[in-house]
């Protein structure tokens, strides 16, 4: 391969590895601190948040979901555009 | 129990496909169309397809029950087999289709052009899908003979022999319409149960929650470090498991492939979050007369919704058997029938693999139905969580650096694909045998697996010398590759 395509290549993966990274390190965060949380400040996690649904529910059952869901499609309109501009 | 409407219900399911596998015949005469489906399924069908490969019994009325038993501590499984296919979607997605081949080995041999590889890839292909397929099928017999009235060896054999005719007869293509179809079945069956249980308590969750109050905080059944473990097992296993990974070969690109997992993930994410009413529906309604986890739901469903209600809850069951054992069999074939089989015999014509790959597929399925005999009464969760934490210490770190990282070299990729597959088994041999106390071991065995890759990739070896032709094949977008000749 060519250099200059080398190191095309190069430059491409490490900022798509870049975008991949944060985005992935983030949901990870989000959803693996839920039994952190949990465990160290259950005093804040088990409130009530909606009538009888606790913060640490709420977090379970939807927040996870929306999290999930916000940066799929963040991340794949993205990778659409800069696939259109390459 | 004796359910003429269910028994009905699973005819017609049968029927259905049959018919679709006898249409899809002449599809399956060339190895793209047995093992890929041509690549020509569109990102919805894909979705809907994949959504239905990974939807098995575990989730259709596994989840729902350990919610009935165990409360919050039954959503981890929920949030976990959903947020998985993020991590599909940002690392792994787009690179495994563009690279364009048939399976997981062909994958890891194809970057590194290792003969070992192929070999270990495809022992962790065949150690997964195993671990998966028997516990469909004792959760197959058992089903039908609980709520059916079958013989359990019965119930086995239909099951196995049904989806082997599928497959052997239409393939990739056969197995995708029907997946698509036992997807909606089982979503749907998903939702009206729901619909109508949150209807006992006038549509309300706060109302559904204040009955159950107690069963809405963690810590029922798992601890901290089980909590942490499970999730983190979960999440990655997806990543690594080859029956799903497989199917992102039938997209016809990457952006397809990507468009894939946002439609599987919103399939599946809504399918998941009913799981919890469900579940905590059952608690508040049948309090503890379910006898075992799995007859929470078609118990529910009959209280709520009466003899069609359960008809069709164990009509959704049968599917999410039938669908997810399919694809499991196609996996194995295709470790046998195209990795090993085109090792052994170099050249062999499009023809003769095809042949090859029908006859595989009937001895895939005779092992199915064999090991669904022979593990009657088997720890059916044990099987599921070990197939999860083999597939995501095996084969998710490996992709992972393979995919990423150009200073990957053969012998690390090797070493962490065999640290992940051993120290997984020897990590789930002990907890058996109560050495200690970890039910889920990914949480050390990937982090091992990764550290092994990298160490000895540093010190053993070099990358081979077509690795950026590699990096470029699989991140750079098509119309790149078209526009520059590559």
């Amino acid at each position: 391969m060519s250099s200059n395509k080398s190191k095309e290549t190069e430059r491409y993966v490490r900022k798509e590895f870049r975008k991949s990274f944060s985005l992935g390190i983030f949901f990870l965060v989000v959803t693996l601190i839920l039994p952190i949380l949990n465990q160290f400040a259950g005093g804040f996690m088990f409130k009530k948040l909606f009538g009888e649904m606790s913060v640490t529910y709420a977090y379970s059952v939807l927040l996870i979901y929306i999290v999930a869901w916000i940066i799929t499609i963040y991340y794949v309109i993205r990778t659409d555009k800069e696939e259109e501009a390459h | 129990m004796d359910q003429p409407i269910a028994t009905a219900l699973v005819g017609v399911i049968v029927a259905i496909s049959v018919t679709v596998a006898f249409l899809s015949r002449k599809f399956a005469r060339s190895t793209s169309e047995f093992y890929v489906a041509g690549r020509g399924i569109n990102a919805i069908q894909n979705a809907l397809a994949l959504s239905g490969d990974y939807m098995s019994a575990a989730s259709f009325l596994g989840v729902a029950g350990l919610v009935w038993a165990y409360g919050y501590d039954g959503i981890w499984y929920a949030a976990g087999f959903f947020a998985g296919w993020l991590v599909l979607l940002l690392f792994l997605a787009s690179p495994i289709r563009r690279f364009g081949a048939y399976t997981i080995a062909d994958f890891v041999a194809g970057r590194f052009h290792s003969k070992s590889l192929r070999i270990a890839a495809m022992i962790g292909t065949l150690m997964v899908s195993l671990f998966y397929i028997i516990p469909q099928m004792v959760g197959a017999g058992e089903l039908l003979g609980l709520l059916l009235g079958w013989e359990y060896i019965f119930a086995v054999v239909i099951a196995g022999t049904l989806i082997t005719l599928y497959v052997v007869l239409g393939g990739m293509r056969a197995t995708t319409y029907n997946q698509i179809i036992q997807c909606i079945l089982l979503w749907t069956a998903m939702f009206v149960v729901m619909a109508l249980a949150l209807g006992k308590f006038n549509f309300s969750y706060n109302t559904l929650l204040g009955t159950v109050a107690d069963y809405t905080e963690p810590g029922r059944w798992l601890d901290f470090k089980n909590s942490f473990a499970l999730i983190f097992g979960l999440v990655l296993g997806t990543a690594g498991l080859p029956h799903i990974l497989i199917r992102f070969y039938t997209n016809p690109s990457g952006r397809s492939a990507r468009w894939t997992t946002v439609w599987t993930l919103l399939i599946i994410g809504t399918f998941y979050m009913m799981t919890p009413v469900v579940g905590l529906a059952a608690r508040s309604l049948l309090g503890d007369t379910p006898s075992t986890t799995n007859l929470v739901l078609p118990l529910l469903a009959q209280h709520v919704g009466g003899e069609w209600m359960i008809g069709i809850v164990i009509a959704g069951a049968f599917a999410a058997i039938l669908s997810t054992v399919a694809g499991l069999v196609i996996a194995s074939t295709g470790a046998i029938a195209h990795d090993l089989f085109t090792m052994l015999v170099p050249g062999a014509s499009d023809k003769r693999q095809v042949l090859v790959a029908k006859l595989t597929s009937v001895g895939v399925g005779v092992i199915a139905i064999l090991t669904g005999l022979v593990f009657r009464g088997y720890n059916v969760a044990f099987l599921v969580g070990l197939a999860f934490a083999i597939a995501a210490s095996t084969f998710f770190p490996v992709l992972m650096m393979g995919v990423w990282w150009k200073g990957t070299t053969e012998q690390g990729a090797l070493a962490g694909m065999i640290v992940g597959m051993v120290g997984s088994a020897i990590m789930i041999a002990t907890s058996l045998m109560e050495l200690h106390t970890l039910k889920n071991p990914s949480i050390i065995t990937v982090p091992a697996a990764f550290i092994t890759i990298y160490v000895v990739s540093k010190f053993v070896g070099k990358p081979p010398k077509d690795t950026m032709e590699f990096m470029r094949k699989v991140h750079m977008p098509e119309k790149v590759h078209e526009a520059k000749g590559d």
